[in-house]
Protein backbone atom coordinates (compact mmCIF):
# COMPACT_ATOMS: atom_id res chain seq x y z
CA UNK A 1 0.00 0.00 0.00
CA UNK A 2 1.13 3.47 -1.07
CA UNK A 3 1.31 6.63 0.92
CA UNK A 4 2.63 8.44 -1.96
CA UNK A 5 -0.64 7.30 -4.18
CA UNK A 6 -2.85 8.12 -1.26
CA UNK A 7 -1.86 11.74 -1.22
CA UNK A 8 -1.87 11.97 -5.10
CA UNK A 9 -5.84 10.36 -4.69
CA UNK A 10 -6.91 13.00 -1.71
CA UNK A 11 -5.41 15.88 -3.74
CA UNK A 12 -8.19 15.30 -6.24
CA UNK A 13 -10.22 15.66 -3.29
CA UNK A 14 -8.46 19.17 -2.53
CA UNK A 15 -8.77 20.20 -5.71
CA UNK A 16 -12.72 20.05 -5.08
CA UNK A 17 -12.91 20.99 -1.85
CA UNK A 18 -11.45 24.05 -2.46
CA UNK A 19 -13.09 24.96 -6.12
CA UNK A 20 -14.57 28.42 -5.64
CA UNK A 21 -12.40 29.55 -3.24
CA UNK A 22 -10.43 32.89 -4.86
CA UNK A 23 -6.99 30.69 -4.06
CA UNK A 24 -8.34 27.88 -5.71
CA UNK A 25 -6.48 28.43 -8.88
CA UNK A 26 -2.70 27.48 -7.64
CA UNK A 27 -3.95 25.05 -5.53
CA UNK A 28 -5.66 22.90 -8.87
CA UNK A 29 -2.59 23.62 -10.69
CA UNK A 30 -0.26 22.20 -8.60
CA UNK A 31 -2.69 19.21 -8.56
CA UNK A 32 -2.50 19.33 -11.99
CA UNK A 33 1.43 18.50 -11.92
CA UNK A 34 1.17 14.90 -9.72
CA UNK A 35 1.93 12.43 -12.19
CA UNK A 36 -1.20 9.34 -12.21
CA UNK A 37 -0.79 7.52 -8.69
CA UNK A 38 1.07 3.97 -8.91
CA UNK A 39 -0.22 1.25 -6.46
CA UNK A 40 -2.91 1.11 -4.08
CA UNK A 41 -3.25 3.91 -1.96
CA UNK A 42 -2.44 3.39 1.83
CA UNK A 43 -6.44 3.61 3.42
CA UNK A 44 -5.02 5.69 6.92
CA UNK A 45 -2.91 7.91 4.72
CA UNK A 46 -6.02 8.71 2.14
CA UNK A 47 -8.33 9.11 5.08
CA UNK A 48 -6.06 11.75 7.43
CA UNK A 49 -5.36 13.94 3.95
CA UNK A 50 -8.94 13.37 2.48
CA UNK A 51 -10.02 15.13 5.80
CA UNK A 52 -7.33 17.77 5.64
CA UNK A 53 -8.26 18.56 2.28
CA UNK A 54 -12.07 18.88 3.08
CA UNK A 55 -11.22 20.87 6.57
CA UNK A 56 -9.23 23.33 4.45
CA UNK A 57 -11.16 26.10 3.72
CA UNK A 58 -12.31 26.15 7.33
CA UNK A 59 -8.38 25.86 8.69
CA UNK A 60 -7.61 28.32 6.17
CA UNK A 61 -10.29 30.76 7.04
CA UNK A 62 -9.55 30.51 10.64
CA UNK A 63 -6.79 33.08 9.59
CA UNK A 64 -4.04 31.20 12.09
CA UNK A 65 -4.51 27.99 10.09
CA UNK A 66 -1.20 25.84 12.17
CA UNK A 67 -3.82 26.97 15.56
CA UNK A 68 -6.97 25.82 13.64
CA UNK A 69 -8.17 23.03 15.70
CA UNK A 70 -8.95 20.65 12.36
CA UNK A 71 -5.52 20.83 11.77
CA UNK A 72 -4.34 20.42 15.09
CA UNK A 73 -5.80 17.06 14.70
CA UNK A 74 -4.61 16.11 11.24
CA UNK A 75 -1.46 16.78 12.18
CA UNK A 76 -1.10 13.90 14.86
CA UNK A 77 -3.09 11.71 12.83
CA UNK A 78 -0.32 12.30 10.27
CA UNK A 79 2.86 11.92 12.00
CA UNK A 80 0.94 8.82 13.37
CA UNK A 81 0.79 7.44 10.25
CA UNK A 82 3.06 4.29 8.91
CA UNK A 83 4.92 7.10 6.64
CA UNK A 84 5.72 9.27 9.28
CA UNK A 85 6.81 6.97 11.96
CA UNK A 86 8.93 4.74 9.55
CA UNK A 87 10.93 7.60 8.15
CA UNK A 88 11.02 9.52 11.98
CA UNK A 89 12.68 6.43 12.88
CA UNK A 90 14.82 6.06 10.32
CA UNK A 91 16.41 9.44 11.08
CA UNK A 92 16.73 8.71 14.60
CA UNK A 93 18.34 5.54 14.43
CA UNK A 94 21.65 8.04 13.09
CA UNK A 95 21.46 9.86 16.62
CA UNK A 96 22.80 8.62 19.52
CA UNK A 97 21.00 10.05 22.45
CA UNK A 98 23.20 11.66 25.55
CA UNK A 99 21.18 11.60 28.84
CA UNK A 100 23.32 14.67 29.99
CA UNK A 101 21.56 16.79 27.34
CA UNK A 102 18.19 17.97 26.53
CA UNK A 103 15.91 16.97 22.97
CA UNK A 104 14.55 19.69 21.30
CA UNK A 105 11.14 19.40 19.11
CA UNK A 106 10.84 23.38 17.23
CA UNK A 107 6.87 24.07 16.00
CA UNK A 108 6.48 20.37 17.71
CA UNK A 109 2.90 20.41 16.75
CA UNK A 110 0.96 17.47 19.05
CA UNK A 111 4.55 16.40 20.29
CA UNK A 112 4.94 12.85 18.46
CA UNK A 113 8.49 13.13 18.11
CA UNK A 114 9.67 14.11 21.53
CA UNK A 115 7.57 10.90 22.67
CA UNK A 116 9.52 8.76 20.32
CA UNK A 117 12.80 10.38 22.47
CA UNK A 118 11.35 10.72 25.78
CA UNK A 119 13.40 8.29 27.92
CA UNK A 120 16.95 8.87 26.29
CA UNK A 121 17.33 12.85 26.63
CA UNK A 122 17.55 14.33 30.13
CA UNK A 123 14.78 16.83 29.60
CA UNK A 124 12.57 17.27 26.56
CA UNK A 125 11.29 20.96 25.23
CA UNK A 126 8.79 21.69 23.21
CA UNK A 127 8.30 25.21 21.44
CA UNK A 128 4.90 25.78 19.44
CA UNK A 129 3.42 28.58 18.26
CA UNK A 130 -0.18 27.30 19.64
CA UNK A 131 -0.75 26.94 23.13
CA UNK A 132 -3.15 24.03 22.26
CA UNK A 133 -0.87 21.96 21.00
CA UNK A 134 1.40 22.35 23.51
CA UNK A 135 -1.49 21.05 25.99
CA UNK A 136 -1.69 18.23 23.86
CA UNK A 137 2.36 17.73 24.12
CA UNK A 138 2.18 17.53 27.97
CA UNK A 139 -1.06 15.16 27.83
CA UNK A 140 1.34 12.84 25.44
CA UNK A 141 4.55 13.15 27.52
CA UNK A 142 2.86 13.13 30.92
CA UNK A 143 1.30 9.42 29.26
CA UNK A 144 5.01 8.43 28.51
CA UNK A 145 6.20 9.13 32.03
CA UNK A 146 8.63 11.65 31.06
CA UNK A 147 9.21 14.11 34.42
CA UNK A 148 11.22 17.05 33.32
CA UNK A 149 10.08 18.96 29.91
CA UNK A 150 9.26 22.41 28.80
CA UNK A 151 6.44 23.84 26.88
CA UNK A 152 7.47 27.05 25.52
CA UNK A 153 4.82 29.43 23.27
CA UNK A 154 6.40 30.46 20.62
CA UNK A 155 8.18 30.06 17.25
CA UNK A 156 11.69 29.75 15.02
CA UNK A 157 11.75 33.15 15.37
CA UNK A 158 11.48 33.49 19.15
CA UNK A 159 13.82 30.15 19.85
CA UNK A 160 16.99 31.48 20.61
CA UNK A 161 15.21 33.89 23.67
CA UNK A 162 13.28 31.12 24.58
CA UNK A 163 15.49 28.19 25.09
CA UNK A 164 17.93 29.39 27.53
CA UNK A 165 21.18 26.22 27.23
CA UNK A 166 22.09 24.34 24.25
CA UNK A 167 20.23 21.37 23.43
CA UNK A 168 22.12 18.23 21.86
CA UNK A 169 19.33 16.94 19.83
CA UNK A 170 16.88 19.72 17.47
CA UNK A 171 14.00 18.14 15.47
CA UNK A 172 11.48 20.26 13.36
CA UNK A 173 9.32 17.50 11.86
CA UNK A 174 5.92 18.16 12.57
CA UNK A 175 3.19 19.77 10.04
CA UNK A 176 3.41 23.12 11.84
CA UNK A 177 6.79 23.52 10.07
CA UNK A 178 5.18 23.79 6.47
CA UNK A 179 4.15 27.05 7.41
CA UNK A 180 7.87 27.85 8.17
CA UNK A 181 10.50 28.33 5.63
CA UNK A 182 13.37 25.71 5.79
CA UNK A 183 16.10 27.75 5.50
CA UNK A 184 15.08 29.93 8.37
CA UNK A 185 14.51 27.19 10.49
CA UNK A 186 17.88 24.91 9.83
CA UNK A 187 19.55 28.83 10.93
CA UNK A 188 17.72 28.99 14.03
CA UNK A 189 18.28 25.32 15.13
CA UNK A 190 21.95 25.61 14.56
CA UNK A 191 21.88 28.34 17.26
CA UNK A 192 20.35 26.18 19.22
CA UNK A 193 22.52 23.24 19.51
CA UNK A 194 25.55 22.19 21.38
CA UNK A 195 28.38 21.04 19.36
CA UNK A 196 28.07 17.65 18.62
CA UNK A 197 24.26 18.02 18.77
CA UNK A 198 22.53 16.50 16.10
CA UNK A 199 19.88 18.18 13.83
CA UNK A 200 17.02 15.93 12.65
CA UNK A 201 14.46 16.94 9.85
CA UNK A 202 11.45 15.52 8.82
CA UNK A 203 10.03 16.91 5.84
CA UNK A 204 8.36 15.91 1.75
CA UNK A 205 11.65 16.72 0.00
CA UNK A 206 12.03 15.51 -3.37
CA UNK A 207 14.93 15.46 -6.03
CA UNK A 208 15.26 18.72 -8.26
CA UNK A 209 12.28 18.94 -10.90
CA UNK A 210 10.49 16.65 -9.00
CA UNK A 211 6.44 17.49 -7.20
CA UNK A 212 5.94 16.33 -3.82
CA UNK A 213 2.55 14.95 -3.81
CA UNK A 214 1.87 16.94 -0.81
CA UNK A 215 2.95 20.22 -2.20
CA UNK A 216 -0.61 21.28 -2.87
CA UNK A 217 -1.77 21.03 0.53
CA UNK A 218 0.76 22.87 1.38
CA UNK A 219 0.32 25.26 -1.05
CA UNK A 220 -3.72 25.46 0.21
CA UNK A 221 -2.40 25.89 3.64
CA UNK A 222 -0.27 29.01 2.66
CA UNK A 223 2.48 27.51 3.65
CA UNK A 224 6.11 27.52 2.42
CA UNK A 225 6.80 25.11 -0.74
CA UNK A 226 9.36 22.91 0.69
CA UNK A 227 13.05 23.24 -0.77
CA UNK A 228 14.53 20.12 -2.96
CA UNK A 229 16.76 17.40 -1.46
CA UNK A 230 19.78 19.25 -3.08
CA UNK A 231 18.89 22.59 -1.94
CA UNK A 232 18.68 21.70 1.54
CA UNK A 233 21.72 19.97 1.74
CA UNK A 234 23.21 23.23 0.07
CA UNK A 235 21.26 25.39 2.94
CA UNK A 236 22.82 22.52 5.69
CA UNK A 237 26.39 22.63 4.35
CA UNK A 238 26.31 26.69 3.97
CA UNK A 239 25.13 26.97 7.12
CA UNK A 240 28.13 24.77 8.98
CA UNK A 241 26.21 21.48 9.65
CA UNK A 242 28.44 18.59 8.57
CA UNK A 243 27.76 14.75 8.28
CA UNK A 244 24.60 15.39 6.12
CA UNK A 245 22.68 11.95 6.04
CA UNK A 246 19.40 11.45 4.22
CA UNK A 247 16.76 8.80 4.99
CA UNK A 248 14.11 8.33 1.56
CA UNK A 249 10.56 7.26 2.37
CA UNK A 250 7.97 7.22 0.12
CA UNK A 251 5.98 10.74 1.02
CA UNK A 252 8.73 12.19 3.29
CA UNK A 253 12.41 12.15 4.44
CA UNK A 254 14.39 12.42 7.40
CA UNK A 255 17.59 14.51 7.38
CA UNK A 256 20.23 14.21 10.03
CA UNK A 257 23.31 16.60 10.20
CA UNK A 258 25.49 17.13 13.46
CA UNK A 259 27.14 20.77 14.06
CA UNK A 260 30.75 20.46 14.24
CA UNK B 1 -28.77 11.14 57.62
CA UNK B 2 -31.72 13.35 56.11
CA UNK B 3 -33.43 11.73 52.75
CA UNK B 4 -34.57 14.77 50.41
CA UNK B 5 -35.92 15.17 47.09
CA UNK B 6 -34.12 18.19 45.07
CA UNK B 7 -37.15 20.56 43.86
CA UNK B 8 -34.59 21.56 40.96
CA UNK B 9 -33.90 18.05 39.21
CA UNK B 10 -36.16 15.78 41.45
CA UNK B 11 -32.75 13.92 42.23
CA UNK B 12 -33.14 12.04 45.53
CA UNK B 13 -30.11 13.48 48.24
CA UNK B 14 -29.02 11.53 51.04
CA UNK B 15 -27.23 14.55 53.20
CA UNK B 16 -25.31 13.37 56.50
CA UNK B 17 -25.45 15.57 59.54
CA UNK B 18 -22.78 14.73 62.19
CA UNK B 19 -21.67 16.67 65.00
CA UNK B 20 -19.09 19.06 63.09
CA UNK B 21 -22.81 20.51 61.46
CA UNK B 22 -24.57 20.49 64.65
CA UNK B 23 -21.99 22.57 66.43
CA UNK B 24 -21.73 24.79 63.43
CA UNK B 25 -25.49 25.55 63.64
CA UNK B 26 -25.40 26.70 67.48
CA UNK B 27 -22.59 28.76 67.19
CA UNK B 28 -24.24 30.56 64.03
CA UNK B 29 -26.26 33.88 64.66
CA UNK B 30 -29.02 32.10 62.97
CA UNK B 31 -29.09 28.67 64.72
CA UNK B 32 -29.12 27.55 61.23
CA UNK B 33 -26.14 25.73 59.08
CA UNK B 34 -26.57 25.11 55.57
CA UNK B 35 -25.34 21.57 54.04
CA UNK B 36 -25.21 21.07 50.20
CA UNK B 37 -25.19 18.63 47.90
CA UNK B 38 -23.37 19.02 44.55
CA UNK B 39 -26.37 18.30 41.64
CA UNK B 40 -24.01 19.23 38.53
CA UNK B 41 -24.92 22.86 37.60
CA UNK B 42 -26.81 23.28 41.12
CA UNK B 43 -26.52 22.65 44.51
CA UNK B 44 -29.16 21.84 46.86
CA UNK B 45 -28.76 23.45 50.29
CA UNK B 46 -30.44 22.06 53.47
CA UNK B 47 -31.04 24.02 56.34
CA UNK B 48 -30.30 22.22 59.94
CA UNK B 49 -30.39 23.45 63.20
CA UNK B 50 -28.66 22.81 66.00
CA UNK B 51 -30.92 19.68 66.92
CA UNK B 52 -30.48 18.09 63.14
CA UNK B 53 -33.83 19.16 62.20
CA UNK B 54 -34.49 20.49 58.88
CA UNK B 55 -35.05 23.73 58.17
CA UNK B 56 -36.06 24.39 54.81
CA UNK B 57 -34.11 23.26 51.64
CA UNK B 58 -32.92 25.86 49.04
CA UNK B 59 -31.45 25.50 45.24
CA UNK B 60 -28.40 27.85 44.51
CA UNK B 61 -27.34 28.43 41.04
CA UNK B 62 -25.29 31.27 42.13
CA UNK B 63 -22.72 31.90 44.72
CA UNK B 64 -24.72 34.71 46.70
CA UNK B 65 -22.80 37.59 48.64
CA UNK B 66 -22.26 36.72 52.44
CA UNK B 67 -23.40 32.56 51.89
CA UNK B 68 -21.46 30.23 53.39
CA UNK B 69 -22.01 26.54 51.71
CA UNK B 70 -20.85 23.51 53.45
CA UNK B 71 -20.58 21.03 51.10
CA UNK B 72 -21.99 17.48 51.89
CA UNK B 73 -18.70 15.39 52.71
CA UNK B 74 -19.94 12.35 51.14
CA UNK B 75 -18.28 14.62 47.71
CA UNK B 76 -14.61 13.92 48.72
CA UNK B 77 -15.37 9.97 48.64
CA UNK B 78 -14.91 11.64 44.81
CA UNK B 79 -11.02 12.61 45.39
CA UNK B 80 -7.54 10.85 45.64
CA UNK B 81 -5.44 13.75 46.90
CA UNK B 82 -7.91 16.26 48.78
CA UNK B 83 -9.21 15.12 52.23
CA UNK B 84 -11.28 18.92 51.99
CA UNK B 85 -11.31 22.39 50.70
CA UNK B 86 -12.65 25.53 51.23
CA UNK B 87 -12.85 28.09 48.81
CA UNK B 88 -13.09 31.71 49.96
CA UNK B 89 -13.45 35.42 48.41
CA UNK B 90 -14.54 38.18 50.66
CA UNK B 91 -18.37 38.03 49.79
CA UNK B 92 -18.91 34.11 49.84
CA UNK B 93 -17.67 30.45 50.92
CA UNK B 94 -17.99 26.96 50.11
CA UNK B 95 -16.42 24.45 52.11
CA UNK B 96 -16.39 20.26 52.44
CA UNK B 97 -14.75 18.80 55.18
CA UNK B 98 -15.02 15.39 56.96
CA UNK B 99 -14.07 16.34 60.26
CA UNK B 100 -12.09 18.82 61.76
CA UNK B 101 -8.73 19.40 58.93
CA UNK B 102 -5.70 19.14 60.70
CA UNK B 103 -3.48 20.94 58.60
CA UNK B 104 -4.64 23.62 56.33
CA UNK B 105 -2.50 24.26 53.08
CA UNK B 106 -4.17 27.66 52.10
CA UNK B 107 -3.11 29.38 48.64
CA UNK B 108 -3.86 33.38 48.43
CA UNK B 109 -4.69 35.29 45.38
CA UNK B 110 -5.95 38.65 45.79
CA UNK B 111 -9.11 38.41 48.14
CA UNK B 112 -9.29 34.51 46.80
CA UNK B 113 -8.29 31.91 49.55
CA UNK B 114 -8.08 28.37 48.80
CA UNK B 115 -7.63 26.31 51.98
CA UNK B 116 -6.77 22.31 51.26
CA UNK B 117 -6.48 19.72 53.38
CA UNK B 118 -4.81 17.02 51.83
CA UNK B 119 -4.32 13.24 52.45
CA UNK B 120 -0.65 13.54 51.69
CA UNK B 121 1.92 16.32 52.55
CA UNK B 122 4.23 14.73 49.69
CA UNK B 123 1.58 17.01 47.30
CA UNK B 124 2.18 20.55 49.30
CA UNK B 125 4.16 21.92 46.56
CA UNK B 126 2.35 20.83 43.77
CA UNK B 127 -1.00 22.06 45.31
CA UNK B 128 0.45 24.94 46.15
CA UNK B 129 1.39 25.91 42.10
CA UNK B 130 -1.91 24.21 40.89
CA UNK B 131 -4.18 25.92 43.38
CA UNK B 132 -2.64 29.13 41.86
CA UNK B 133 -3.94 28.36 38.53
CA UNK B 134 -7.36 27.52 40.23
CA UNK B 135 -7.58 30.79 41.69
CA UNK B 136 -6.42 32.70 38.67
CA UNK B 137 -9.21 30.79 36.39
CA UNK B 138 -11.42 32.16 39.49
CA UNK B 139 -10.19 35.66 39.62
CA UNK B 140 -10.91 35.33 35.64
CA UNK B 141 -14.38 34.21 35.89
CA UNK B 142 -15.43 36.49 38.91
CA UNK B 143 -18.53 34.79 40.62
CA UNK B 144 -18.93 31.11 39.45
CA UNK B 145 -22.26 28.85 39.87
CA UNK B 146 -21.92 26.80 42.88
CA UNK B 147 -21.84 23.44 40.38
CA UNK B 148 -18.68 24.49 38.19
CA UNK B 149 -16.79 25.34 41.06
CA UNK B 150 -17.18 21.95 42.66
CA UNK B 151 -16.41 20.53 39.05
CA UNK B 152 -13.03 22.48 38.85
CA UNK B 153 -12.71 21.27 42.94
CA UNK B 154 -12.56 17.87 41.21
CA UNK B 155 -10.47 18.60 38.17
CA UNK B 156 -8.01 19.88 40.61
CA UNK B 157 -7.89 16.68 42.51
CA UNK B 158 -7.02 15.06 39.00
CA UNK B 159 -4.43 17.38 37.93
CA UNK B 160 -2.60 17.55 41.44
CA UNK B 161 -0.31 13.90 41.21
CA UNK B 162 0.94 15.93 37.82
CA UNK B 163 3.58 17.88 37.73
CA UNK B 164 1.82 21.46 37.44
CA UNK B 165 0.94 22.93 33.81
CA UNK B 166 1.60 26.19 32.64
CA UNK B 167 -2.12 25.31 30.63
CA UNK B 168 -4.51 24.13 33.86
CA UNK B 169 -6.35 27.64 34.37
CA UNK B 170 -7.81 27.11 31.18
CA UNK B 171 -9.05 23.80 32.40
CA UNK B 172 -10.09 25.09 35.29
CA UNK B 173 -12.21 27.66 33.57
CA UNK B 174 -14.20 25.56 31.47
CA UNK B 175 -14.90 23.43 34.14
CA UNK B 176 -16.43 26.99 36.25
CA UNK B 177 -18.25 27.76 33.60
CA UNK B 178 -19.67 24.19 32.61
CA UNK B 179 -23.28 24.84 33.37
CA UNK B 180 -23.18 27.70 30.76
CA UNK B 181 -21.70 25.91 27.98
CA UNK B 182 -22.90 23.11 25.36
CA UNK B 183 -21.07 20.40 23.48
CA UNK B 184 -20.60 20.38 19.63
CA UNK B 185 -18.89 17.22 18.41
CA UNK B 186 -17.32 17.27 14.93
CA UNK B 187 -18.58 14.32 13.70
CA UNK B 188 -16.41 13.93 10.68
CA UNK B 189 -13.10 14.87 13.60
CA UNK B 190 -14.30 11.94 15.46
CA UNK B 191 -14.19 9.46 12.76
CA UNK B 192 -10.45 10.57 12.31
CA UNK B 193 -9.97 10.25 15.99
CA UNK B 194 -11.17 6.88 15.93
CA UNK B 195 -9.06 5.71 13.21
CA UNK B 196 -5.75 6.54 15.20
CA UNK B 197 -7.56 6.13 18.53
CA UNK B 198 -5.68 2.87 19.25
CA UNK B 199 -2.19 4.29 18.62
CA UNK B 200 -2.76 7.15 21.62
CA UNK B 201 -3.54 4.66 24.52
CA UNK B 202 -5.20 7.04 26.86
CA UNK B 203 -7.63 7.39 24.21
CA UNK B 204 -9.64 4.84 22.97
CA UNK B 205 -12.40 4.40 20.61
CA UNK B 206 -14.57 4.41 23.85
CA UNK B 207 -13.65 8.06 23.51
CA UNK B 208 -15.19 8.80 20.69
CA UNK B 209 -18.41 7.25 21.04
CA UNK B 210 -18.69 9.16 24.03
CA UNK B 211 -18.03 12.34 22.35
CA UNK B 212 -20.64 10.93 19.89
CA UNK B 213 -23.10 10.50 22.40
CA UNK B 214 -22.90 14.08 24.24
CA UNK B 215 -23.27 16.52 21.30
CA UNK B 216 -25.32 19.11 22.05
CA UNK B 217 -25.80 18.31 25.78
CA UNK B 218 -24.60 21.03 28.42
CA UNK B 219 -20.90 20.25 29.54
CA UNK B 220 -22.17 19.76 32.83
CA UNK B 221 -24.61 17.28 31.82
CA UNK B 222 -22.12 15.75 29.80
CA UNK B 223 -20.02 15.23 32.17
CA UNK B 224 -22.03 13.95 35.17
CA UNK B 225 -24.99 12.28 32.84
CA UNK B 226 -28.03 14.23 31.65
CA UNK B 227 -30.62 14.97 33.32
CA UNK B 228 -34.04 12.92 32.58
CA UNK B 229 -35.82 16.56 32.00
CA UNK B 230 -33.00 16.96 29.25
CA UNK B 231 -33.21 13.12 27.79
CA UNK B 232 -36.87 13.77 27.50
CA UNK B 233 -36.45 16.83 25.61
CA UNK B 234 -34.03 15.66 23.00
CA UNK B 235 -35.84 12.25 22.61
CA UNK B 236 -39.21 14.36 21.67
CA UNK B 237 -37.46 16.39 19.17
CA UNK B 238 -35.77 13.34 17.47
CA UNK B 239 -38.83 11.47 17.36
CA UNK B 240 -40.48 14.36 16.58
CA UNK B 241 -38.13 14.65 13.60
CA UNK B 242 -38.20 11.26 12.69
CA UNK B 243 -42.09 10.86 13.02
CA UNK B 244 -42.21 14.29 11.10
CA UNK B 245 -39.75 13.16 8.28
CA UNK B 246 -42.05 10.22 7.49
CA UNK B 247 -44.94 11.75 7.93
CA UNK B 248 -43.79 14.45 5.33
CA UNK B 249 -42.77 11.29 2.83
CA UNK B 250 -46.89 10.07 2.95
CA UNK B 251 -47.90 13.64 2.54
CA UNK B 252 -50.11 13.46 5.92
CA UNK B 253 -49.98 15.73 9.57
CA UNK B 254 -48.20 14.23 12.42
CA UNK B 255 -50.72 15.09 15.72
CA UNK B 256 -48.97 16.68 18.25
CA UNK B 257 -50.07 14.13 20.78
CA UNK B 258 -49.08 10.77 18.96
CA UNK B 259 -45.72 12.62 19.59
CA UNK B 260 -45.61 12.83 23.43
CA UNK B 261 -47.74 9.30 23.63
CA UNK B 262 -44.43 7.45 22.39
CA UNK B 263 -42.31 9.58 24.19
CA UNK B 264 -41.74 8.27 27.91
CA UNK B 265 -40.95 4.47 27.02
CA UNK B 266 -38.69 5.74 24.43
CA UNK B 267 -36.94 8.39 27.28
CA UNK B 268 -35.95 5.37 29.58
CA UNK B 269 -34.31 3.49 26.93
CA UNK B 270 -32.62 6.25 25.69
CA UNK B 271 -31.60 7.36 28.95
CA UNK B 272 -30.14 3.47 29.45
CA UNK B 273 -28.36 4.11 26.43
CA UNK B 274 -26.66 7.16 27.03
CA UNK B 275 -25.60 5.80 30.92
CA UNK B 276 -24.56 2.76 28.99
CA UNK B 277 -22.24 5.07 26.96
CA UNK B 278 -20.87 7.66 29.48
CA UNK B 279 -21.14 5.49 32.27
CA UNK B 280 -23.10 6.44 35.61
CA UNK B 281 -20.56 5.80 38.12
CA UNK B 282 -19.74 9.11 40.18
CA UNK B 283 -16.24 8.00 40.53
CA UNK B 284 -15.83 8.89 36.76
CA UNK B 285 -17.07 12.18 36.96
CA UNK B 286 -13.75 13.94 36.51
CA UNK B 287 -12.62 11.39 34.00
CA UNK B 288 -15.25 12.48 31.60
CA UNK B 289 -13.97 16.22 32.14
CA UNK B 290 -10.25 15.21 31.89
CA UNK B 291 -11.70 13.65 28.37
CA UNK B 292 -13.46 16.12 26.99
CA UNK B 293 -10.66 18.49 27.09
CA UNK B 294 -8.64 16.44 25.59
CA UNK B 295 -11.16 15.89 22.82
CA UNK B 296 -11.60 19.62 23.06
CA UNK B 297 -7.48 20.09 22.45
CA UNK B 298 -7.89 17.78 18.77
CA UNK B 299 -11.11 19.89 17.97
CA UNK B 300 -13.12 16.76 17.94
CA UNK B 301 -16.09 18.48 20.16
CA UNK B 302 -15.44 22.56 21.01
CA UNK B 303 -17.28 24.13 23.92
CA UNK B 304 -20.45 27.04 22.96
CA UNK B 305 -20.97 29.39 25.70
CA UNK B 306 -25.07 29.45 25.98
CA UNK B 307 -26.23 32.46 24.09
CA UNK B 308 -22.95 33.36 22.69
Amino acid sequence: MSARAAAIEAAKTLADAVAGEEWAEGVAKAVSWLPQPEGRPDPYMLKVLRFLAVKLPQIKGSGEPWAAPQFRLFAEAFMLSGEFQEVLHRGLSSVKPRSGSAALDLHSGPGVCLEAVAGEWGKLVAVDPSPLNLEIVEERLLAAGARSYELLVGDCMKVAGLVKDPVGLAIAASPVNWFYEARLVVSRLYTALEPGGYLLLVAPLERAGAVSPLNPFIAALGGRQPPSREELEDALLSEGFARVRVREGELLSAVVAVKP
Amino acid sequence: MLKLKCPQCGAESYVKVGEDELAAASSSPTGLVGVADYHGDHVLVVYVDSEGRDRGVRVFRALQRGEVVRVNAVFLSHMGSIAGFRVRSGGWSVECFAGNPRALLSVFRGELVLDLELKSFDLASKAVDWGDQFLAALQRIGQPDPGGLLLSVLLLDAYMPEPPSPFSRRAFEVAMKSGKLVVETDRSAAELLREYAPKVPWLTARAVDFALSVDRLRLVEAVLGPDPVTVRKRLIVHIAKRVHGAASKSGKPIPQASVEAEAPEQVSRSARLIEGVAGSDPLTIRKRMVMLLSLERRGVVRFVEVGA
